[in-house]
């Protein structure tokens, strides 16, 4: 028979564990220690119970990675993480911006809008569909606002002066409209996706 | 997204009256709760790790679950005992009359198929 505190039953719970933290990415580390904590003492009274038969225990577990991720659909993502997905996501707004060029000419506008997409997919895959949404608008919103401004500005120019050098025509609005309507909707699918 | 069999859904609706109503009777953990709610439900409730603790937290969230830490048996690992809340037991009420009512109306229409 082997013991419940035998140094390889240990190392067959912390595996599993390690396993178990890694699907839970994102999780506050409180969290996942008390997770852990809670899971691991089930294994082991379930392999006490079982006379020391790991084989018998870990073949009928959960995978814990699955398990980690249904975990983390639970208590969601660290507050840190969310911080580090939201800080950069109204700068990926502004700089995906195509009238931005007009003071930064050689600014990738579409590169930034494709790493406002990717930050907003990834927000929605680690923090499910809340965290994707929210990043979504924190993109786009910078965009719809700028969209507002440069339409607003060029008429009142207009107005005052007469004329204006700038210029925004229908489709470059609409397509600027279009996907940024579209950044929160993805980023919701995806945590959706996944959260399920 | 994957398309749901309709056996495991009924059996997760019955998932959170299945566990209030066990934990009502008596403070249990993880491992305790998956063998106790099997032999007490004569095998009709059988959980697996991947159904249970998500849904013990998502109880406990709810706060109709509490917990709390106790040390292990002979120098093991601390365990962690669930609690049936007040607002638990009225949770457990009010989805025990509804489930009494639904399975009663559930057995009569089934029985009556078979006349």
């Amino acid at each position: 028979m082997m013991a419940a505190n035998d140094a390889t039953t240990n190392a067959a719970i912390e595996d599993y564990l390690k396993k178990l933290r890694r699907g839970m990415f994102g999780v506050s580390g409180r969290r996942k220690r008390d997770v852990c904590d809670e899971i691991g003492a089930d294994l082991e009274a379930r392999i006490t119970l079982s006379q020391g038969n790991l084989n018998a225990v870990f073949l009928t577990a959960a995978d814990p990675i699955a398990l980690g991720k249904a975990m983390r659909a639970v208590h969601g993502i660290s507050w840190w993480l969310r911080l580090l997905l939201w800080i950069p996501a109204p700068f990926f707004g502004i700089l995906s911006f195509p009238l931005i060029s007009a003071f930064v000419p050689a600014a990738p506008t579409t590169l930034f809008l494709v790493l406002g997409t990717l930050l907003t997919i990834s927000a929605g895959a680690v923090g499910g569909r809340f965290a994707g949404l929210i990043t979504g608008i924190l993109v786009a919103l910078p965009r719809i606002i700028g969209l507002i401004i440069t339409v607003v500005g060029i008429e009142m120019i207009q107005e005052l002066i007469g004329y204006s050098g700038w210029s925004i025509d229908g489709g470059t609005a609409f397509v600027i409209l279009l996907t940024s309507i579209l950044l929160p909707i993805i980023g919701f699918l995806v945590g959706k996706r996944v959260s399920l | 997204m994957s398309k749901k069999d309709p056996v495991t859904e009924l059996r997760r609706g019955a998932l959170e009256l299945g566990l209030l109503a066990f934990i009502s009777k008596e403070a249990c953990f993880g491992g305790g709760i998956i063998t106790g709610l099997a032999e007490a439900s004569n095998g009709g409730l059988t959980l697996t790790e991947g159904s249970l603790y998500p849904a013990l937290h998502r109880l406990e969230k709810k706060k109709l679950l509490s917990s709390e830490w106790q040390e292990g048996v002979n120098g093991g690992r601390r365990r962690k005992y669930y609690l049936i809340t007040e607002k638990g037991s009225e949770r457990l009420g009010v989805l025990s009359a509804a489930w009494n009512e639904l399975s009663g109306g559930i057995s009569a229409l089934l029985d009556g198929d078979d006349e």
